[in-house]
């Protein structure tokens, strides 16, 4: 569906490129979980992506067409959610009405339903909502176009508690076998059972880039007491009641994956999980 | 789905455009509102103190509320057109935000384009004279309080016809055929109307380039552009000034002259054999229609580079055009 190739990226004409030959593929169907440090190009990542940003070298192809060429066919297939945005000073009804001819498939039934869903009528003016409802808002009009691609970066930030539970419940409920949903977040907490498929970029190294399936048929997550022995953990981290482990996963036990120890573990062992995923031929 | 363009999408593209942007074209609107009463006001004020003072009826002057500044109006008029136009090429990209919305929105980037152009052509006369009118109006309402009791008309129909009568003059001078008899007089011998038309092509086309350059810079610089071309232009004009003053000596210098057209007389049927002296006339017509083609093709590379600015904006402004791997570069 979406295929990077031999990526390079840099803002400035120094050699200090964001992405240099950074290749990736992203399949339709899942829901996809980019994480990364600050400063790695998650968002640059999503800007390319998107046709935002344009690579000096490679190429960025969504369903054969390159992207950089912004042409209304793969525009009206995709859709963006950045981290900080403006909206225009009309109510949600009047933005849907305006843009709503650009998407084919956008349903306004989805958008009143998504926006019930917050606690939102279509006739607010966006200006008047705070930034979390803005965002709210305009969510539910990103998955009321139905797009195949909807990328969303930093999704959860400004959302309250009960938001980030609904946030799930939208997406969950939106999503169909068509749709492709990136989601570049810090708050791996919020969104982690969401996640179909994880991918974790630092710079042009992809580290990992496995479904959600097969890192816990891989790898077993497990809270230890500080007593117990970690020998053969991949990774080990001290938490409140002990250790937070990831184990291989020998005997096939079921786990539930924690993402923020993944993540981390990833990061400081990146050749022992590299190991483990390419043994499976799963990643990179 | 059409890939490269459709009317409905464009009328889409611009009907969005207008009503998200709606309150940038509205700024533009006032400000051209206001200028035009602060001038009116200004004028109206300085012709009322003459009438009062010859004891004559402000109605008389009416016709000429503009006259004594007619090219400065006119001149002022055409830079904040273009200065406008200039600065509206950039507004749907004036801030990230609106940027990502304006790149992300499906239609094809011909159709953006060509919407942004009808937006600082076209609409923006349409609403500069709009603000002409609505001054008009205003300034009616004004005249009772300048105790005037008939002080009416509008501004744009002689404005317009004043356009039309510069036009006009322009194709009647550009069409004389000029002769010098003994004594050195400067005679009108005949007409040629194919000459004024080349005259006013010329004049139009000038304009149409001017307008192109100041499109360009607007595409090119994403913030405060009006300043950036100004400056360009100001930069020019030092620049022509400091050559017509190493020029000044050897203008002045009837010798140098001489010497200057003596070796264009040597060096134009070397250079130039096509050239018939006997017909210089007619050669002159064909350097005429050789300017007009050259501004036309100038405007059309402006308007052509435009485009490609145009298309390859990214959300985050890139480097220097000249830099070795400017993202969204030019010629990519």
């Amino acid at each position: 569906m979406l295929k990077i190739s031999d990526l390079a990226f840099s803002y400035s004409n120094d050699d200090c490129k964001v992405f240099n030959d950074f290749s990736l593929s992203i399949e339709k169907g899942a829901v996809y979980g980019l994480l990364g440090l600050n400063g790695t190009g998650k968002s640059t990542l999503l800007y390319l992506l998107t046709g935002l940003l344009r690579p000096q070298q490679g190429s960025v192809l969504y369903k054969g067409e390159d992207v950089k060429l912004r042409l209304p066919s793969t525009l009206s297939d995709m859709f963006i959610v950045p981290e900080e945005f403006e909206l225009p000073k009309m109510s949600i009804k009047k933005y849907a009405s305006l843009h709503s001819g650009f998407y084919p498939n956008f349903s306004y039934e989805q958008l009143t339903r998504n926006l019930a869903m917050f606690g939102l009528d279509d006739s607010v003016v966006f200006n008047s909502l705070s930034m979390g409802q803005q965002k709210k808002a305009f969510m539910c009009y990103a998955l009321a176009t139905n797009t195949s691609l909807l990328v969303m970066d930093e999704p959860t930030n400004g959302l309250d508690i009960p938001s980030k539970s609904e946030f799930r419940r939208l997406i969950a409920s939106n999503m169909t076998e068509e749709k492709t949903i990136i989601i570049s977040t810090h708050q791996v907490r919020d969104i982690d059972s969401l996640l179909d498929h994880i991918v974790i970029i630092d710079g042009s190294q992809v580290l990992l880039n496995a479904s959600s399936e097969e890192i816990c048929r891989r790898l077993l997550f497990a809270e230890q007491p500080i007593s117990e022995p970690t020998d053969g953990a991949l990774f080990v981290q001290p938490s409140v009641s002990g250790n937070s482990v990831i184990l291989p996963n020998e005997y096939g036990e079921e786990s539930r994956l924690n993402l923020e120890l993944l993540f981390n573990g990833v990061l400081a062992e990146r050749e022992r999980f590299a190991q483990v995923f390419n043994r499976s031929n799963a990643v990179l | 789905m059409n890939k490269t363009f459709s009317f409905t999408r464009l009328g889409a593209v611009l009907k969005r455009d207008i009503v998200v942007n709606r309150w940038s074209y509205l700024f533009t609107f006032f400000t051209f509102f206001a200028a035009f009463l602060a001038f009116q006001l200004i004028k109206m004020n300085d012709l009322i103190g003459v009438s009062l003072r010859y004891d004559i009826h402000p109605e008389q002057f009416m016709p000429s509320l503009a006259s004594g500044c007619e090219p400065f109006f006119y001149g002022i008029l055409a830079l904040a057109l273009m200065c406008a136009a200039s600065e509206m090429c950039g507004v749907p990209l004036k801030t990230k935000g609106r940027g990502l919305n304006y790149l992300m929105m499906p239609a094809s980037n011909l159709e953006k384009f060509l919407s942004r152009a009808l937006i600082v052509t076209i609409v923006l006369i349409v609403m500069a004279f709009a603000a002409l009118l609505f001054a008009d109006l205003v300034r009616m309402l004004c005249v009772p309080l300048f105790e005037v009791k008939e002080f009416y008309g509008f501004t744009l129909p002689r404005i317009l016809g004043e356009i039309g009568e510069t036009f006009s003059s322009l194709y009647r001078t550009g069409s004389e055929e000029w002769d010098v008899i003994e004594g050195g007089i400067v005679t009108v011998i005949g007409n040629n109307p194919y000459k004024g038309c080349l005259t006013v092509s010329i004049f139009a086309m000038a304009i149409l380039f001017v307008h192109s350059l100041f499109i360009l810079g607007g595409c090119f610089w994403r913030k405060a552009a009006i300043v950036k071309i100004l400056l360009v232009w100001f930069m020019a004009g030092l620049t022509i000034a400091w050559i017509a003053i190493k020029l000044e000596p050897i203008m002045t210098d009837s010798s140098r002259i001489a010497e200057i057209f003596s070796f264009i007389d040597r060096f134009l049927p070397d250079a130039f054999p096509f050239i018939d002296i006997e017909s210089l006339p007619e050669t002159l017509m064909l350097l005429r229609s050789v300017g007009i083609v050259l501004l036309l093709a100038f405007t059309i590379l402006n308007w052509w580079l435009s485009y490609r600015l145009f298309s390859r904006k990214q959300v985050v402004a890139p480097g220097h055009l000249f830099t070795k791997h400017r993202s969204g570069h030019l010629f990519r």
